[in-house]
């Protein structure tokens, strides 16, 4: 199959388009002077699409597509290339005659186009040389006070940190601060963003000339709730050219072209760069993104760099709509998939990532004989019905979750708790909204509310809030917290807003052995005032006291009857951002990256490799009720995930479009669990140690590493070196290699005791008077899932004949197999 | 300086000199077998520390004859034969040697037929298995044959507090693709809730969904185990009722604790320590109280009701004509901390919250307030109309037995709790040992307090003393802590033994006596305790 796929890669061909289409096919103007961008979007037989708007002839005129409101009525758009032709329907109206002016869209948008207002700049946390605007124009008002009123922006205070002095001259318009700045004439360290005679020159001239209005304050017509760019992915040839379309949507829905105000970033210009009017330019092979930000919002598209077109691209098996997405893309970029995996190979990785243990040689060599079409979801089913998926499924998400001693009220009862309730979640696969929200509005003395005591106090609201936002919803708004976000349109009053959900809360108790946790009323004292004490979460900026307000505005009036936790987890739990922060998480756990990575930090300038299909697995998820099992089975039982680890030559610099398997370093525990497994020497893990050396705590025999609940609790340097978080903080494991690992392969306990001890499988292997043929199949089987093949076998039993003691000859090679990368990864 | 004084100060310094004569005392920690059957005979080994010396048994348990067959350092060997008529239930304990005496240990005598721990030993219920995990990690494994529909109850009962076992019942788990010959945990207990005050023994129950072999486990918390880590396992059939999540009340006084009971005669108790035994105060009125807030109190009175719903919150009126010190006592018969944590706050007519069995402070660096549930709490009111309200703590839990008792009195200054830390008294030949107590002075009480001991053997006396206090700072950010706490004292006795005193070969029992003094008057004792105490020769 593999050898059938590369020969069907060729060089490049020409060919003709099919069909033509313009996008969009309809459009709406609504007052005289607004244009709409239409692009002209060729498609070819092998399914690749071209854009040809500049080369097309267009009725009526419409230079490079671009269509300028005049006379009311319908329009017809026509766009010819050959002998094909689209047209797209539109209406104009322009009975409400020029746009209303807003300071927003006539002013901000020239500070978005001309980076003005970019993180880099006066977009920054602290703004630049004492002026700060918002990202994009996310707050037009405040924008608007610091031109007209001037003064100089404090992170910690509302208040100017100077006396207010205008940037503009109203006197003198030219004279204004704001112009002579921005042309040059006065020093600007961000140098000079448009000329005297630039049309941005002329607006804010005008604009200041009439006495620097705001405007009316924004409404549903003018608010811009969201950015849609087309298209989302972009494959481009190297010599092709491609424009974006970009479409900010309104508050009622009404959708308006601000392709030409956008500000357009690549994130690799050695990849594509791309001109202010927003056409991309290819540069070299690779995939790299293109950043757009108008009207306060971000969208970012993924650009792709392709090669030469793959004749008779083959028709790639699809097991479920993971493969019909996969598999697009890799098709519009011109890479072939692997293979799919091998028995042996497909058989390793699904019990790794399953269950986090090796499969039984025996069950490897059944699995290899069987002709059962459908073994491998059956083998799939076995392996989640397993005690061995709860107790590593447990394991994962008491990462995540964070059990830990310290982590969990400093008592190791409370971590116990915490760790059963999430056993319990798993064991009978409670749907995971209901986990969520059990955690987040957990009140009184159960599991779920120890998860509130880092340190043995209550966290404090914007910490938790971060963390709650940042599991569940995949973001980080901690730089909020500050400051408005710099690159997203996170304000610091809607950080504030959600911290103060958590505000309220409070443990009862002193003594570190029986903390319920609960809500503080707003109106009873509680004693209080006998300590001068208020409930409130104060806005560290403005210094006002802060309601509970969701991230859509919504505010949750405080009640002393309510815990205010349960409007959050309401909400948490059905907002979009749920289901596709956990789909996205669940994905990177068999596939070592999210669809947008990593999994924590989903943002606009991070954009999914496959957002299609990240919205199609998270509309799943909730179909199917937040159900994890049938997500990861329905994950394993694609043939994205079942493809083989080998590499043709279109796919092997891929990393983020699934065309073959990654190798993924096991996870410490795992790694510890599958050594015990192959030497048979199980890990013994202490707690206490008394000052005499004495060992008075030591988990049961055939305690497994991943069944361990407080990793601050239970010693293993080897589990330190290789990555095991403390759970003090989410975890983030790298899996890179370091030093202390290779000198614990060299002269560690681990590797070394567990072979030569006598009650060991190499051990008894070798006391039974096992062939070396047989204790090699054993081994391979064991390790690796997979018999040696023809060269290893000869190469290993010739070396092994050569050796005068056979004992440390076995211990080396058992040594060298625990210690390779194909036992180490799970590939 | 007086005579008297002079005196004592001379002993202090002596007993001062005199203490480290006194050898370590031997201490007895865990029993193995823990249970043991009515008309058996049968040996027992006991851990500890400084056992080798011990030479003899004191046990005082009709129907027990115990024989001390041989002592090391950190263990002893004690046969033990139980009468067919002797009682169920705990027992104690206690060992004899030069030293002095022991304390006590638990021990636990049974119906249900028993067995020595075995690896896999069948259980048949009803049964008592004695087990122990010697090593740290181990694991006890017992194999159970269950027909379907089959309840069993499991109880671990551990020999030592320090000792907390775990349940867990396992099934084949043919499913398992890995090994289908492994077993899956099935159900699990470690305790029915971790509180402070209540049981960390482990109890499982289980209905059978399907009949077949099973296998029941005992394991220490956290891979507890050692020579100390006896237990007993009990299976017994069908579903055990559920005990209650609620702590047992100490037998001594303690009327901080939510679990006392408010009964009727609790006034008359009140009056009794504070040394007034001929007050005999009418039961408190009790009124039920409600969300619509109708009720009106009267002090004294006693509000009751139930947090049934969550959120809900209870209220009546409380109507004073004169300021009175008031006393605020909240019981919680039924469901209790931490599940059940009633929080009760009396508001003026402004609705400005004028007291709460809550006490907030601030840390210790003042950066957060820190909060405290009471179960008393005491404060001047003025005369007029106030509201007391009664709520649960948490907005999410409400339950039919979240009964709630709230006594709303006059303050009767009387003695609180006595703390005495010692359960036995070794003393040394010449030497003088100081025992310290400690008072609780509630609700203003003034009045004198004596202790002494008597029936004390020849050549010891007893003397008042002073011990070397503990000087707390006090407290920042404390709060209004008077309001929830007792006025702690200090008193100390100095026990001296005179030189040629004979040693004990048997303990003795003196009495511990402690009464107020009220009017000059000796009140009725609020607390009597025979205490054991052997006369022990000193080291060198």
């Amino acid at each position: 199959m593999k050898l059938f796929l590369l020969l069907l890669a060729t060089t490049a061909f020409a060919a003709d388009p099919v069909a033509v289409r313009l996008i969009p096919s309809t459009f709406e103007l609504h007052r005289a002077g607004a244009t709409q961008q239409l692009l002209l979007i060729a498609e070819y037989p092998d399914g690749s699409t071209q854009d040809l708007t500049d080369s097309a002839q267009w009725t009526p005129n419409a230079p490079a597509g671009q269509v300028t409101a005049a006379t009311p009525g319908p329009i017809q758009v026509s766009a010819t290339y050959g002998n094909l032709n689209a047209t797209a329907a539109g209406r104009i109206e322009t009975a409400a005659g020029p746009a209303e002016f807003r300071f927003r869209s006539a002013i901000g948008s020239i500070f978005t186009k001309r980076g003005c207002n970019s993180p880099a700049c006066h977009g920054g946390v602290k703004g630049r040389g004492g002026l700060k605007l918002s990202a994009a124009s996310l707050f037009p008002q405040d924008d608007y006070e610091w031109i007209v009123k001037g003064g100089e922006f404090q992170v910690l205070s509302a208040e100017s940190k100077t006396a207010r002095t205008p940037r503009i001259n109203l006197q003198n318009p030219v004279e204004s601060l704001l112009l002579r700045k921005a042309t040059g004439a006065t020093p600007h360290g961000g140098g000079k963003r448009f000329a005297v005679d630039s049309p941005e020159y002329q607006t804010i001239t005008n604009w200041i000339q009439k006495g620097a209005p705001f405007g009316p304050p924004e409404d549903d017509t003018s608010r811009v709730t969201a950015l849609e760019v087309y298209p989302k992915i972009l494959a481009l040839e190297k010599d092709q050219k491609h424009r974006l379309l970009v479409t900010a949507i309104m508050a009622n829905g009404r959708r308006e072209d601000v392709t030409a105000q956008a500000l357009y970033l690549a994130s690799d210009r050695q990849i594509a760069t791309v001109a202010e009017s927003g056409l991309v330019t290819p540069a070299a092979l690779g995939e790299t993104s293109i950043l757009i930000r108008a009207a306060g919002q971000a969208a970012a598209v993924i650009v792709g760099v392709i090669g030469d077109p793959i004749a008779n691209y083959p028709v790639v098996p699809k097991n479920n709509f993971i493969d019909e997405h996969i598999s697009g893309k890799l098709r519009r970029l011109r890479i072939l998939p692997a293979a799919l995996s091998s028995d042996v190979e497909f058989l390793r990785r699904v019990c790794l990532d399953l269950t986090g243990t090796l499969p039984p040689p025996a069950r490897v060599t059944e699995f290899v004989r069987s002709t059962d079409p459908k073994k491998r979801e059956r083998v799939i089913d076995a392996l989640i019905a397993t005690p061995e998926f709860t107790d590593y499924w447990t394991f994962r998400f008491q990462d995540l979750f964070r059990v830990a001693l310290f982590s969990n009220g400093i008592n190791a009862k409370w971590s116990q708790m915490y760790g059963e309730w999430i056993r319990e979640s798993i064991a009978k696969n409670k749907p995971y909204d209901r986990m969520a929200w059990e955690r987040l509005s957990a009140q009184g003395y159960d599991g779920p509310t120890r998860h509130f005591l880092p340190y043995d106090v209550i966290g404090s609201p914007e910490e938790t809030m971060a963390e709650e936002v940042r599991v569940f919803f995949g973001r980080r708004l901690e730089c909020a917290q500050c400051h408005n976000h710099p690159y997203e349109t996170w304000s610091q009053d809607q950080f504030w807003g959600l911290a103060a959900f958590f505000g309220r809360m409070f443990k009862m108790g002193d003594t570190g052995n029986e903390y319920v946790i609960f809500d503080h009323p707003l109106n009873e004292g509680m004693g209080n005032s006998e300590v001068n004490g208020k409930i409130q979460t104060l806005h560290p900026r403005t210094k006002a006291a802060l309601t509970p307000t969701l991230l859509d505005g919504r505010v949750v009036p405080p009640s002393d009857k309510e815990n205010p936790r349960k409007a959050l987890a309401d909400w948490m739990v059905q907002h979009p951002h749920f289901a596709e922060a956990a789909v996205n998480r669940v994905w990177a756990e068999f596939f070592g990256r999210g669809l947008v990575d990593p999994v924590d930090d989903f943002r606009s300038t991070n954009p999914a490799t496959h957002p299609e299909l990240l919205a199609r697995l998270a509309a799943e998820f909730r179909r199917n009720g937040h159900d994890l099992r049938a997500l990861m089975r329905l994950i394993v039982t694609s043939r994205t995930y079942q493809l083989s680890a080998e590499t043709n030559p279109t796919n092997r610099a891929d990393r983020v479009n699934y065309s073959h398997a990654l190798p993924r370093p096991l996870l410490a525990e795992v790694l510890l669990d599958a050594i015990g497994q192959v030497t048979g020497v199980a890990e013994r893990f202490t707690t206490t140690v008394t000052a005499n050396g004495k060992v008075t705590q030591q988990t049961p025999a055939g305690t497994r590493a991943i069944q361990l609940r407080e990793p601050d609790l239970f010693h293993s340097r080897f589990l330190d070196l290789y990555g095991r978080p403390n759970r003090l903080a989410l975890p983030e494991r790298s899996g890179k290699a370091n030093l202390g690992q290779a000198l614990n392969m060299l002269a560690g306990p681990i590797y070394n005791e567990k072979l030569a001890a006598s009650e060991g499988r190499l051990q008894k292997l070798l006391a039974s008077k096992a062939t070396d043929e047989a204790i090699l199949n054993d081994l391979y089987l064991t390790a690796l899932g997979r018999t040696p093949d023809a060269a290893e076998r000869q190469q290993i039993l010739t070396a092994l004949s050569a050796q005068p003691n056979r004992n440390e000859a076995w211990k080396d090679l058992f040594w060298a197999v625990l210690c390779s990368r194909e036992f180490a990864e799970n590939h | 300086m007086s005579r008297l004084a002079g005196r004592v100060a001379i002993i202090l310094w002596t007993a001062a000199l005199a203490t480290p004569a006194l050898a370590p005392e031997p201490n007895l920690q865990s029993v193995h077998p823990l249970a043991g059957r009515p008309g058996t005979t049968y040996q027992l080994t006991v851990t500890g520390t400084t056992l080798a010396s011990l030479h003899s048994l004191a046990i005082d348990e009709p129907g027990v004859h115990a024989r001390l067959l041989s002592a090391t350092p950190d263990k002893m060997t004690v046969e033990i034969s139980l009468d067919t008529s002797v009682t169920y239930g705990e027992k104690k304990l206690r060992a004899i040697g030069p030293q002095g005496i022991t304390n006590a240990v638990s021990w636990h005598v049974v119906a249900e037929p028993i067995a020595l721990e075995k690896p896999y030993l069948l259980l048949k219920a009803p049964l008592i298995v004695n087990g122990l995990l010697a090593e740290p990690g181990e694991a006890d494994t017992f194999t159970l044959d269950a027909k379907q529909g089959q309840a069993f109850t499991f109880e671990a009962v551990s020999a030592s507090p320090a000792f907390d076992p775990v349940v867990t019942l396992l099934e084949p788990a043919p499913e398992s693709w890995f090994s289908p010959k492994s077993w899956k945990r099935l159900a699990f207990h470690d305790e029915d809730l971790f509180f402070p005050g209540l049981s960390t023994q482990a109890r499982l129950t289980h209905i059978v969904q399907q009949a077949g072999q099973y296998r029941v486990q005992v394991t220490g918390f956290s891979g507890h185990g050692g020579p100390a880590a006896s237990y007993y396992l009990r299976i017994r059939d069908g579903i055990a009722p559920l005990p209650l999540r609620h702590p047992v009340a100490r037998p001594d006084w303690n009327p901080r604790s939510f679990v006392r009971q408010l009964g009727p005669d609790w006034l008359a108790q009140l009056h009794r320590r504070g040394g007034d035994e001929k007050t005999q105060p009418p039961p408190p009125a009790r009124v039920p109280g409600s969300e619509d807030g109708t009720a009106i109190l009267l002090v004294p009175a006693i509000l009751e009701g139930r947090i049934a719903k969550p959120a809900q919150v209870h209220k009546a009126k409380l109507h004073l004509e004169q300021s009175l010190q008031i006393a605020l006592e909240i019981e919680t018969p039924e469901a209790t901390l931490p599940e059940f944590n009633p929080i009760v706050s009396v508001f003026d007519s402004t609705g400005r919250e004028v007291a709460t069995n809550v006490h907030t402070k601030r840390n210790n660096n003042g950066l957060y307030m820190m909060k405290m549930i009471h179960a008393k709490t005491t404060f001047l009111l003025t005369p007029g109309d106030y509201t007391v309200q009664v709520r649960n703590i948490t907005t999410d839990h409400g339950r039919s037995d979240f009964f709630y008792r709230v006594l709303l009195r006059a303050q009767v200054p009387h003695a609180g709790r006595i703390d005495f830390p010692d359960d036995r008294l070794n003393l040394a030949i010449g030497a003088a040992r100081v025992i310290t107590f400690q008072l609780d002075r509630e609700e203003d009480f003034r009045d004198p307090v004596v202790a002494t001991f008597t029936g004390l053997p020849p050549g010891v006396t007893v003397l008042p003393g002073a011990d070397n206090p503990i000087e707390r700072p006090p407290l920042p950010n404390a709060g209004r802590i008077e309001r929830y706490t007792p006025k702690p004292q200090s008193f100390s006795l100095l026990l001296h033994v005179a030189e040629g005193t004979p040693l004990s070969a048997s303990p003795a029992y003196p009495k511990l006596t402690v009464r107020p003094v009220r009017k000059g008057h000796f009140a009725a004792p609020i607390l009597e305790k025979p205490i054991p105490l052997m006369i022990v020769a000193a080291t060198p």
